[in-house]
């Protein structure tokens, strides 16, 4: 796939004392959405780091949007980071400090993109976070600071958005809408959309998968 | 969503220990602001005053006692020397003028000055109200004196030496007839009469001897030891004389030809201010330095608040690394917040230091301090407050620098 947003060719991690993770070639297509599972240890968690930059592979290349990203710097890696991922992490980690639109602008100051408040307003509009853009996250139920570590995701337009295992704590219900919300979204956006699970119902609901124990 | 604003929302998000170190510096710094200007005014006024005069002629004895006495008017004199002395040196081709004084009275601890008109030029003083004395037994205040509750019209009765409570001369009353406008200098805190007027009442007081006159004053302080004579049998005496030069050049000459000649004491207010200078100089060093550890100390407090922030926003780092930021980026924030921090806390010191400067300057008679006045020295603290927030954000912007993101944010 010449066109591909991601390509993995021969990509190992080693971790000193420890077996190296070795990463089949995988290529992900724009607006694609894809589970990545597998068995705790094998690497989930380390192969979202690598698509982030947040990681350089030990061995084999991680090319995004044709950048390789083992070559690149660190700075480098930070700036294709905030310009093109978007990430929701299982914790959220949204600063308690800022109200929700703040947390929303934090993502395009990181990544020193121009303020864009009509988009993040349009975003919380659409998550159903319009009236709560004043609020701090400590007065937000879990699912409403769910929505917003979704929006904040799409705060910078990004092609791939990484989510490691967004449902993790949450009941049936709750899961299955921040899934639908995950999807919908990327589907709107065309960004392409790779979630890490152990959940088999999210698994599930995914065409195509990454199973990282196969 | 700017840097400040992220600033202003993590200093919100924890006021406490900010509010704390804030509070330090800015005590810190007032201190020092204080001391600034306080010291800074205090050697103004005392240049000013003694600007005014090139040499002091009096008694034998110390010539810092002299300036003391005769220029800035804080001491007793040492004696008196004979009016013909100074008609002398008046006459000296190198002086273009001696103006005589006779100090002894005092009126709520402002000193009476006998002297001549030439008094008021040499401090280029201008009434206010009302006209210079003509006869004796009149007045003119300072306007620090008139501040005081000595107006125009009014009468007071001057009393021995310096400090108030002396003994008075209560049967010969002085009227004020004039006000002067305040010059900034000694004079806004002086009573001028005539010569005559110091004469007149010593003549009657103590007479020409004085004897009594220095006994029943050793009480007090000894500022009215040597009375001033008034003619009759005694020739005419004065306590001293300022003298203005014609030429620079009679700096270098004429003290030396005065003491040559014997029988005077001759000071350069300039020398003399420079002495004191020196000897102010050893507290005012100690006090800067008991500020400049304070400040120092501040520098420490921010340190350590800086560094105890950043064990709780290891995950806020984290989460902006992982957002786009580059690591220099963070610790370009932290410099910042340590930056408005310290810069917060040197501005609230430099409205403390102006505030204590103005109330001291208002619990002081005469009012020689204010807090309404600017010194260059001052512009220096921003650049010392951006100094310590940098040394201060050295090490937690190391930590800010290696924070591990992914194992931080535990998966991603």
């Amino acid at each position: 796939m010449s066109d591909a947003l991601l390509n993995l060719k021969d990509v190992t991690v080693t971790y000193p004392g420890r077996p190296s993770l070795q990463f089949a070639a995988r290529q992900l297509g724009v607006a694609e959405q894809v589970a990545l599972v597998g068995p705790s240890g094998s690497g989930k968690s380390t192969l979202l780091q690598l698509l982030a930059g947040l990681q350089r592979p030990t061995t084999g290349s991680v090319v995004l949007l044709g950048e390789p990203l083992q070559a690149l710097g660190e700075a480098a890696r930070d700036r294709l980071r905030g310009e093109a991922i978007g990430m929701v992490f299982q914790r959220l980690h949204l600063l308690p400090a800022l109200n929700v639109l703040d947390n929303l602008r934090l993502a395009r100051h990181c990544a020193r993109l121009p303020p864009d408040d009509a988009h993040l307003r349009r975003l919380l509009a659409a998550l159903d976070l319009s009236a709560l853009a004043a609020a701090r996250p400590g007065a937000l139920s879990g699912g409403q600071q769910q929505r917003v570590a979704i929006a904040r995701a799409w705060a910078n337009r990004p092609r791939l958005v990484l989510a490691d295992e967004p449902t993790a704590s949450l009941d049936d219900a709750n899961a299955a809408r921040v899934l639908d919300l995950l999807r919908h979204q990327a589907a709107d956006t065309g960004a392409a959309l790779i979630v890490a699970t152990h959940d088999p119902r999210v698994r599930a609901r995914f065409d195509q998968v990454w199973d990282l124990a196969a | 969503m700017s840097s400040l604003r992220l600033i202003v929302a993590a200093i919100a998000h924890r006021p406490l220990p900010h509010l704390l170190h804030g509070l330090l510096m800015a005590l810190a710094s007032g201190l020092i602001v204080m001391l600034v200007l306080v010291a800074a005014q205090l050697q103004m006024r005392a240049a000013r005053d003694a600007a005014a005069v090139d040499l002091v002629i009096g008694a034998p004895g110390s010539p810092l006692q002299l300036v003391l006495a005769a220029v800035y008017h804080l001491e007793p004199p040492s004696g008196n020397i004979p009016l013909a002395a100074v008609s002398r040196w008046a006459a000296h081709p190198l002086v273009a003028e001696a103006i005589p004084i006779a100090l002894g009275d005092s009126v709520g601890g402002f000193r009476i000055v006998g002297t001549t008109s030439g008094f008021l030029s040499l401090y280029q003083a201008r009434l206010a109200q009302g006209a210079a004395w003509a006869a004796p037994m009149e007045a003119v205040v300072g306007a620090e004196v008139a501040a005081a509750g000595v107006r125009l019209g009014s009468q007071f009765v001057g009393t021995h030496g310096l400090t108030e409570g002396g003994q008075g001369h209560a049967h010969r009353p002085y009227r004020v007839v004039g006000v002067l406008a305040p010059t900034g200098t000694v004079l806004d805190r002086l009573v001028l009469t005539a010569l005559d007027s110091v004469w007149a009442l010593h003549a009657v007081d103590g007479g020409a001897a004085d004897t009594a006159d220095h006994d029943h004053d050793h009480d007090h302080d000894h500022d009215h030891d040597q009375a001033i004579s008034s003619g009759g049998t005694a020739p005419p005496e004065v306590t001293a004389a300022l003298l203005r030069f014609r030429t620079p050049l009679a700096a270098a000459t004429l003290p030396r030809e005065i003491a040559a000649a014997g029988g005077l004491t001759a000071a350069r207010p300039a020398q003399e201010l420079m002495r004191l200078r020196v000897l102010a100089e050893v507290p005012l060093r100690a006090l800067q330095g008991l500020a400049g550890a304070l400040m120092l100390l501040a520098g420490l407090a921010m340190l350590a608040a800086l560094n105890s922030a950043l064990e709780s926003r290891q995950y806020d780092l984290a989460l902006m690394r992982a957002l786009g930021a580059t690591r220099w980026r963070l610790v370009r924030l932290l410099w910042w917040e340590a930056v408005v921090l310290a810069l917060v806390g040197v501005l609230a010191g430099l409205l403390l230091g102006h505030l204590g400067a103005e109330l001291l300057g208002r619990s002081l008679p005469g009012r020689p301090v204010t807090g309404a006045i600017w010194v260059p020295a001052e512009a220096l603290l921003p650049l010392l407050a951006l100094a310590l927030a940098t040394v201060a954000v050295i090490m937690p912007g190391w930590r800010a620098f290696r924070v591990p993101v992914a194992a931080t944010l535990s998966h991603i």
